[in-house]
Parts: C-alpha cells; sequence; structure tokens
C-alpha cells in the first residue's frame, strides 16, 4: 500500500488535466489557478522527478520555442501504474469523503 | 513582439543552471522565460523582474533539501528529533554546545583580527599600485640588528620618475617627532610629525576635511593638522589661516584639517609639513645619504619586479655621478607593496612598529586547534550516548530507513547543534571582545563583520564543524547492525570507546603542550628579569632630556637634583638600556689595510653614569673630573671589544671614533648586558664628550618615599624646563617595553592554555558522566557486595587518568622541541626543567581527576536499590 504525498497527488492530477500541456512552467500556473497556491520551481522540479523515480510519470523533450529563448520544454504523462495509483487514489479520497460537505467545527 | 530588451537578465540564468537538477536547467530556464514575458504583459517589466527573482530565491531552498535529503518530506522530522534529543539530555547537550561555542568564538574573533590586520592601508584609492622602495644593508653594517632598511637617497623618487617608465608617481616622507608648537598659550611637545613632498594628499587618501590637497603643502611655511589636533590647539575656532610656532625656529600657517588617520595604517601622523623643512632644495645630497622613505606608484599593469631588475644600473649610474659618494659596492634595492608593509616588514627605520606574520600565524593555529579539540568533544560524547541511541537506529533501520537517511539524521543533529553554538558563540564574542581588544592591542569592533568575505568565512567554519564533528557520529551511529543492537548485547560496554579515548587523548595533549610552554616562556621571562646583567638596575628612573637647555646644562641640573637626600646619583648617556646604540667600525692609528672590520656599538656618557650603574672595570679607570684630558676623548672599553681587537693591556692605547677623534683607552669595563638578551655580548665602548646633548638623566633614587621623590624630580626639572613635560620611565618599565613580544607571548600562551583545558574538561566531564551513567548497575551491584565509596571512585577513575597520563607521551617531546625552537631566539637562555612538565602534568592530571570525580562522587553515593531496581 502506497500513499502519494498532497504534492504527489496535485500535480498527477494536474499532468492528467493538461494532457498535452504539462510542461513547467503550464504546471505551476495550472496549480495556482485551480488551488490558489503558489509552488515555487524547486518543489514543482523536485516532486516530478520523485514521480519519475517512481514511475508514475513519463518525460519527453519537445521542441525549442523562440518564447523560452530557443530552449526547448520537458512534457510529462502519467504512466500505467501512474493512472493506476491515481484512481486508487480517487477513489480512496471519494471513500473518505463520501456524505461530508462543509465540516462544522464542535460536531463530533 | 519581443525585443531584445526586454529579455530577462542573463545572470538569472547562469544562476538557475547552478542550482536546477541535472537535465532540467533548459526547461527550467525556459520556464522563467515564459513566465518573464507573462509577468511582463500582465504588470510590466520591473513587475517581471521582480517575479522571477523571487521565483528563483524561492527555489533555492527546495532544491537544496532535496539535493541533501532526497526527499522533500522527512527533514523536519530531523529536526524535530535533534530538538528533542537535546531537550532530553538536557546537560550534555548544554556542555557539548559550550564547548563548540567557545572553539568557534576564538575562531571568529581570530577571524576578525586577520581581517583587520590584512585590511591595513587597503583604503587607499591606488593601494595596489603603491609600493615603497627599500634597501638591503651591507653584512656587517647591519643597524639595531636589522639587515634592511627603510631609508634612501634624496634624489631616488625623482630619478625614478624621470627614468622608469613604470613609475607614475611618487612621494618622499621624513618622520620627525619631539618638536614644539605653541598656538598662543598652548604649548605641546609633539611627535607624529610627517614632513612630506607637496602632492603627498593627492598619492594617499587621506581625507581633508578643510584644505584643497594640491594647494596645503605648496608653501613651505605651512602645516596640515589633523581633527584631534585641530581641537587640542584650537577648540572650536576655524585652524584655518592660524599661525603655529613650530620647534622654536619658524612660523607656520594652518593651511588644511585632515581627518585623523585611521587606526589601520603602517603609518599614522599629527602633523604635515612640506618636505622642504628638512630637505633643502638648493644643496645638494649626496646618493649615499638616506634620509627619506620613498614611496612610488607604479603604472597599471607595470610590474614590479621588471623595476626591480632596472635598479642595479640606475643607483650605480648615479653613484658614479655622485662626487661625494665614496667608491662603496651596490646594496639591492627592492619594492615593498603599501599592503604588505604591516604585516611582513620589519625593516631599520620603519614608521611605526608593524606586526609580525609569524607571531600572527601561531594564534591562529592556536586557535584552530581550540576548535578541533571542541569538534573532538561533540564526537565523544555523540558517541558515548550511542547505546542509547542505538535501540532508536536499529528499530528505524527496521521499519526500512537506509543508512543514507540515517547519516542525514545525524549530521541534522549535528547541523542544530553547531548552529545553536554559533548563536551562543556570537554572545560570547560580544562580550569578550572588550578584553581582546586589550589583548591585541587594536580596537576591532563588530561593524568589521559586516562585510562578504567575513560571513562566508563565518559560514565555512561552521561548515567545517558541522561536517568534521558530525562525521564520526554519523558514520559510526548509523552502522549499527539492527539484529546485534535490538538483541541488547551492545548495553553494558560504549561501542568505539578506544577511538574516543584516543581523542581524549589528544585533547589533552594539546591542553598539556600549551600548559608547558606557557610555563616555559614564564620561566624565561623571569630569567630574563632576574639575571645578573652585570650592572645594578633597582631603584632607577630614567628622565628623558628633550629640551637642550637642559642637556646642555647637565651639573648643574644634577647638583640640583642631589641637593635631596632621597637622589643618590644621577648620570646622563645617549642611550637608553636595551635601546639602540649607534654602530661602528673600529678605527685607530695604525689600523692595517687588510683588517677584519666588525661592528662595534658606542654609547655617549658623563663622568657619573658607570658609577651610578655600578659597572665593574676590570682594568683601569672611570672617566673622571681629576683628569681633564678626559674631556676631549677618552674611552671605555668592554672586554669584548678588547679580546676582540686582542689588545692586551688595552688601557693606555690610542683609539679614534670616527676618524676624527683621537683619544686614549683610559679603562676596560667587565662585560656587561646592553642589549636585550636575545643577542650576545658585543664589543662596545663608551666615550664622554662634553657638550655633547645626552638624551636621558638616569636617577638613582633611595625607594623609601617613591611618590614624595618623584615629585621632588618633576619640580626640579620643571625649574630648568618649564615648557617641556616631564617624561620618564622607571626601569622595570624599560625591561617591559624591550621584552614586549615575549610579555605578550606569555600572555597568548596562558590564555589559550586556560581555554584549551576548558574545553578538554568540559569533554571530560560529559564523558564520566555518561560512563557513570553506564555502569550504574556495575556499581550497584559492587556496593552491595560491599565496595566503599572510595573504590568505586577509584574504579571510576582509573580509565581516564590512564588516557590523561598517556598524553604526556606526546605532550612531553612535542612541547621540548618546539620550546626549543623558540628559545634559539635568545643568546641567554634558562634551561628546560623536567619540573616544569612534571607540574603541567601534574596540574593537567588534577584538573582531570577533579572533573571526574565529581561525576564518579555522585555514582559512589547513589542507593544501590535504585539502580538495580529496574531489572
Amino acid at each position: 500500500m502506497n500513499l502519494l504525498t498532497k504534492y504527489e497527488e496535485i500535480l498527477l492530477i494536474s499532468i492528467y488535466k493538461l494532457g498535452d500541456e504539462a510542461y513547467g512552467a503550464r504546471l505551476k500556473r495550472y496549480i495556482f489557478e485551480v488551488t490558489g497556491k503558489d509552488w515555487n520551481y524547486g518543489n514543482l522540479y523536485c516532486t516530478l522527478d520523485q514521480l519519475v523515480k517512481k514511475d508514475y510519470i513519463s518525460k519527453t523533450a519537445g521542441d525549442p520555442t523562440p518564447e523560452r529563448g530557443g530552449r526547448s520544454k520537458h512534457f510529462f504523462r502519467l504512466t500505467v501504474s501512474g493512472v493506476k495509483i491515481l484512481n486508487e487514489s480517487m477513489k480512496m479520497n471519494y471513500a473518505l469523503w463520501d456524505g461530508l460537505m462543509e465540516l462544522a467545527p464542535g460536531k463530533r | 513582439m519581443k525585443d531584445k530588451k526586454t529579455k530577462p537578465p542573463g545572470f538569472l540564468f547562469w544562476l538557475i543552471r547552478q542550482i536546477a537538477l541535472q537535465g532540467e536547467e533548459h526547461s527550467l530556464s525556459g520556464d522563467i522565460e515564459e513566465d518573464y514575458y507573462y509577468y511582463a504583459e500582465k504588470r510590466g517589466r520591473f513587475y517581471a523582474y521582480i517575479m522571477c527573482w523571487s521565483q528563483v530565491f524561492r527555489s533555492f531552498f527546495s532544491f537544496s533539501k532535496y539535493y541533501f535529503y532526497g526527499s522533500t518530506g522527512m527533514i523536519k522530522s530531523y529536526f524535530k528529533i535533534a530538538f528533542r534529543n537535546i531537550k532530553r539530555n538536557k546537560m550534555y547537550s548544554l556542555l557539548n554546545m559550550l564547548g563548540l561555542a567557545v572553539g568557534m568564538a576564538c575562531s571568529i574573533l581570530i577571524l576578525l583580527y586577520l581581517q583587520y590586520e590584512f585590511s591595513f592601508d587597503r583604503y587607499h584609492k591606488n593601494a595596489d599600485n603603491i609600493y615603497r622602495v627599500a634597501r638591503e644593508l651591507h653584512p656587517g653594517h647591519s643597524h639595531g640588528g636589522k639587515t634592511k632598511a627603510a631609508s634612501t637617497p634624496v634624489q631616488l623618487k625623482d630619478a625614478l620618475i624621470a627614468e622608469c617608465a613604470e613609475v607614475k608617481n611618487g612621494v618622499r616622507i621624513v618622520s620627525r617627532s619631539n618638536r614644539l608648537l605653541v598656538y598662543r598659550n598652548k604649548s605641546y611637545l609633539e611627535d607624529n610629525i610627517i614632513f612630506a613632498d607637496p602632492d603627498f594628499f593627492n598619492f594617499f587618501s587621506f581625507q581633508l576635511m578643510k584644505g584643497d590637497p594640491n594647494i596645503v603643502l605648496k608653501d613651505p611655511a605651512s602645516i596640515v593638522l589633523s581633527e584631534d589636533m585641530a581641537e587640542k590647539y584650537f577648540g572650536n575656532e576655524d585652524p584655518v589661516g592660524k599661525v603655529i610656532n613650530f620647534n622654536n625656529a619658524k612660523d607656520v600657517v594652518v593651511t588644511g584639517i585632515m581627518k585623523n588617520v585611521p587606526a589601520n595604517s603602517h603609518f599614522k601622523m599629527n602633523f604635515t609639513v612640506p618636505l622642504v623643512n628638512v630637505i633643502d632644495q638648493n644643496s645638494s645630497y649626496s646618493w649615499g645619504n638616506n634620509m627619506v622613505l620613498t614611496y612610488i606608484s607604479l603604472r597599471e599593469g607595470a610590474d614590479p619586479g621588471e623595476l626591480e631588475d632596472k635598479f642595479p644600473s640606475l643607483f650605480k649610474k648615479h653613484y658614479r655621478e655622485d662626487e661625494n659618494s665614496t667608491d662603496r659596492t651596490y646594496v639591492n634595492h627592492f619594492t615593498q607593496p603599501l599592503t604588505k608593509i604591516h604585516m611582513y616588514s620589519d625593516l631599520d627605520g620603519e614608521l611605526s612598529n608593524n606586526n609580525d606574520i609569524r607571531t600572527v600565524l601561531i594564534i591562529a593555529s592556536i586557535a584552530f586547534l581550540i576548535l578541533i579539540i571542541a569538534c573532538i568533544n561533540y564526537m565523544n560524547l555523540a558517541t558515548a550516548r550511542s547505546v542509547q541511541r542505538s535501540r532508536e537506529v536499529g528499530v528505524r533501520k527496521v521499519v526500512g530507513a537506509q543508512r543514507k537517511q540515517l547519516i542525514r539524521q545525524f549530521f541534522s543533529e549535528a547541523a542544530v547543534f553547531t548552529f545553536l553554538a554559533l548563536v551562543l558563540s556570537g554572545v560570547l564574542v560580544i562580550l569578550v571582545l572588550p578584553f581582546f581588544n586589550n589583548f591585541v592591542d587594536r580596537e576591532l569592533s563588530l561593524s568589521l563583520i559586516k562585510n562578504a568575505r567575513f560571513l562566508l568565512s563565518v559560514s565555512a567554519v561552521t561548515a567545517v564543524v558541522i561536517l568534521f564533528a558530525g562525521s564520526y557520529p554519523a558514520l559510526f551511529i548509523s552502522s549499527f547492525k539492527p539484529v546485534v543492537v535490538l538483541r541488547g548485547s551492545l548495553s553494558g560496554k560504549s561501542k568505539g570507546s578506544v577511538l574516543r579515548n584516543i581523542l581524549v587523548v589528544f585533547q589533552f595533549s594539546i591542553s598539556i603542550m600549551l600548559i608547558i610552554s606557557t610555563f616555559v616562556v614564564k620561566d624565561q621571562l623571569s630569567f630574563l628579569r632576574n639575571t645578573d646583567v652585570g650592572y645594578t638596575k633597582d631603584q632607577v628612573v630614567i628622565i628623558n632630556l628633550r629640551d637642550r637647555n637642559v642637556s646642555r646644562n647637565l651639573e648643574a641640573v644634577k647638583t640640583e637634583l642631589k641637593r635631596s637626600p632621597d637622589v643618590i646619583a644621577a648620570g646622563s648617556s645617549s642611550f637608553l638600556p636595551y635601546g639602540r646604540f649607534s654602530q661602528t667600525q673600529p678605527n685607530f692609528p695604525g689600523k692595517p689595510e687588510d683588517f677584519e672590520n666588525f661592528d662595534v656599538y658606542v654609547g655617549r656618557v658623563d663622568h657619573d653614569y658607570v658609577d651610578l650603574y655600578d659597572i665593574k672595570l676590570a682594568d683601569g679607570r672611570n672617566f673622571s673630573r681629576d683628569f681633564p684630558s678626559d674631556k676631549q676623548a677618552a674611552f671605555l672599553f668592554n672586554e669584548s671589544l678588547a679580546n676582540r681587537l686582542g689588545w692586551d693591556p688595552a688601557v693606555g692605547k690610542e683609539y679614534m671614533h670616527w676618524g676624527r677623534k683621537k683619544g686614549k683607552v683610559v679603562g676596560v669595563m667587565k662585560d656587561f648586558h646592553f642589549h636585550t638578551l636575545h643577542r650576545g655580548i658585543e664589543p662596545m665602548y663608551l666615550f664622554f664628550e662634553e657638550g655633547m646633548n645626552f638624551y636621558y638623566l638616569s636617577v638613582k633614587i633611595k625607594g623609601t618615599n617613591i611618590p614624595g621623590t618623584m615629585e621632588y624630580l618633576q619640580e626640579k626639572m620643571r625649574g630648568f624646563s618649564p615648557n617641556y613635560p616631564f617624561e620618564y620611565s622607571f626601569f622595570d618599565e624599560v625591561f617591559d617595553r624591550a621584552y614586549r613580544t615575549e610579555i605578550r607571548m606569555e600572555k597568548i600562551f596562558s590564555v589559550f592554555a586556560y581555554i584549551a583545558i576548558f574545553v578538554a574538561c568540559l569533554g571530560l566531564f560529559g564523558l564520566a558522566s555518561f560512563t557513570a551513567e553506564q555502569k550504574t548497575k556495575e556499581i550497584g551491584v559492587r556496593k552491595v557486595l560491599g565496595a566503599g565509596a572510595s573504590n568505586i571512585i577509584i574504579l571510576l577513575s582509573k580509565e581516564f587518568t590512564k588516557w590523561v597520563l598517556f598524553a604526556n607521551l606526546i605532550a612531553w617531546p612535542a612541547s621540548y622541541f618546539i620550546m626549543n625552537m623558540w628559545l634559539r631566539n635568545f643568546a641567554f637562555r634558562t634551561n628546560i626543567s623536567i619540573d616544569l612538565f612534571l607540574l603541567a602534568s601534574g596540574i593537567a592530571l588534577f584538573i582531570a581527576l577533579l572533573t571526574v570525580s565529581t561525576q564518579s562522587v555522585k555514582a559512589a553515593r547513589t542507593d544501590p536499590v535504585k539502580s538495580l531496581k529496574y531489572e
């Protein structure tokens, strides 16, 4: 039973959702838009590296573009095991959050 | 769309390349650039600039964490555990931290000191290109024991500027003291006066608060005062334009006020006067007349070595052209960088007493050693507690921790420790700084730390401490095998005790060495103080004679002084004991052509000097009023001179001083030490000459009422010379000044010895208490079986004393060797007696036992019931 850390989970979901646009700066912007948290690049790339090491995502090089001063991007895609673990995580989250709306303090 | 101007800065990308993960540098750089344009469109270039920098900055820490720990999650737990461990063993932690803090405080102070010392003279704008020209002296012509001199010919500066392309500019300096300055009712005898060429203030960067640097020294009758002097003479008035009388000779106008010379300068002056006042432009000086100090500035990129290569031909040419110059063999001249003068230069004629790089290096190495001792403490204490931690390590390994992670954990602990120790050492430094300043005779302040290089060095020291001190526990404890450890077979005997004991030995060797060195230096100092110098120096006051009126009138002065019964005798001389004597070569009628010259020292005395100091005569008589011919020329040789010349008997032989004073040798003095005991007794003679100025009046007084006698002397001297201050020294003070280096060395060694022993004992204390704790069960059993308190104490102490005694094996030969080398500086030295070694080791042993005993007594008194209860 391997649990994803929260950072890893957020990142995997974002990669899945962004599809072909899943590269560094885009991911960072997306996460900020959705969660409101401003990740720093260190966090981003280190977590990406961890996910690659665990074989949940794969990395491909893209074409250089002028907007980036002629540098290429690395695109990330979920691997089979990545999708699997994300599914497990989603199921677990649904199971836990089932029936709960806004939590009220003091109750139970 | 995007023109070149709106691109983000290139330096940013270099930084990104340094910190990004391998393989992702390009990607990250591209991301940052993309972000830059995004932000730029949103809120403009400046906003984008700031945002990108903050992104990079924040990423830095995350990347670092990942590098060190391989994960971004575990670090917090490491620090939590580190803090918990510290709290749990409050006493050990405190001891350990204190030891580290002391070691680091020493290093920080030394770093401050080094930084300051090496910063001398660097504030001058052109400092890197400024050099001083100096010369070597002929062997046999050494001055005051030194083989090189800073004084150079008067015409050198102009010749260098004209004939050498490398030299851009130059300035000549002459330093004088003892000039009387008078303004209205304020008159003072001033030292620290500099005579300099007119472009002095353009050449150096001494700031002028008032006055234009191009013209302040133009007029010969001008003077520039320092801030402090301006206040001293003029108070709140504006000094510019006022007239001061200089040296009873000339009136000079104040043309400028200079900011006080910064403390980190190799020369400091209160008054600056144009050079023409001592160097007459019209008269010609021979190239053999070395009267000035010459500072030159080289053009950018010029090589001082190439300039030095030009010296031989330049000098030889001018010697030949110069009619007044004797046909002398060339002496080597060389250049000294301005910034190196303070630390490395020790020439005859230095403007002030410079520092010595060797002393500085010694102090730095001792501080470094103390830091090592402190780190060893940490290692010892940390591994001694390894039994406690072994179970933790076993459990961690069982649940899947890799050795790498454990190593990281222990390094984190070392880091937490070290940072806390760093804070503590900061407090120590602040507290100790005034005493340290006193100790090294400087005014270091905390503002000096506000520069990148210093903070970088401190960080480097911290990092080294963490790595060094943390390495042994990290590697050692993390290597425990879970099976062995959890089975419990480790408890009862601390693992790794061999290495730990070696470390204790090392710590105590260093401490004992420092104690022995302190004793040897103390011993040598007391030897210097008490050894028979061949004359009597008790109860002697030496008065400085600066007023020419007084020194011309000495017979009357002496008679007047002797009216008091407290004054036993008075005699005058041209020299101060232990001080500088003039030097020359022997000269006498009929001196053979092939005579081998040697250095002879010369002094001038009056009739009463020899008797006042009780200098014994081996032959002949003292100068005497009964022989009026003495006044013309008479000589007193010392035995060494007579023997060296091979004159036996010497009395009655004719001798010449400087080729112009012919007379007879009237007596031979038994050898006495007129130099410090660093040197042997060299050939020397005294001669008498009336009408010459003497500089010092020695007065022998009765010791019964010293304050009263001093008041009497002051009154009388003031009577003869109302304008001049009454300056005197007791003979002991003269001694202290002459042996200043040795006295300082004694202080240095003793302070360091205290610190080293303190830190070593901290470590020992921790180890001892730990061992006692380990052995509680054993002690409990022994007590039950009938052991008394003393047996327990002996049991616990035995282990440690063994190692302290062992430390002697290293300390004794090492200190003997080092101290012998130091003693070779002295022609006359004390024997290093075995007593010192025994005493030092005894002290170390005693302190160690004391430290250990506190713990062993506590252990011996514990109730066996308590210690055996838990099984």
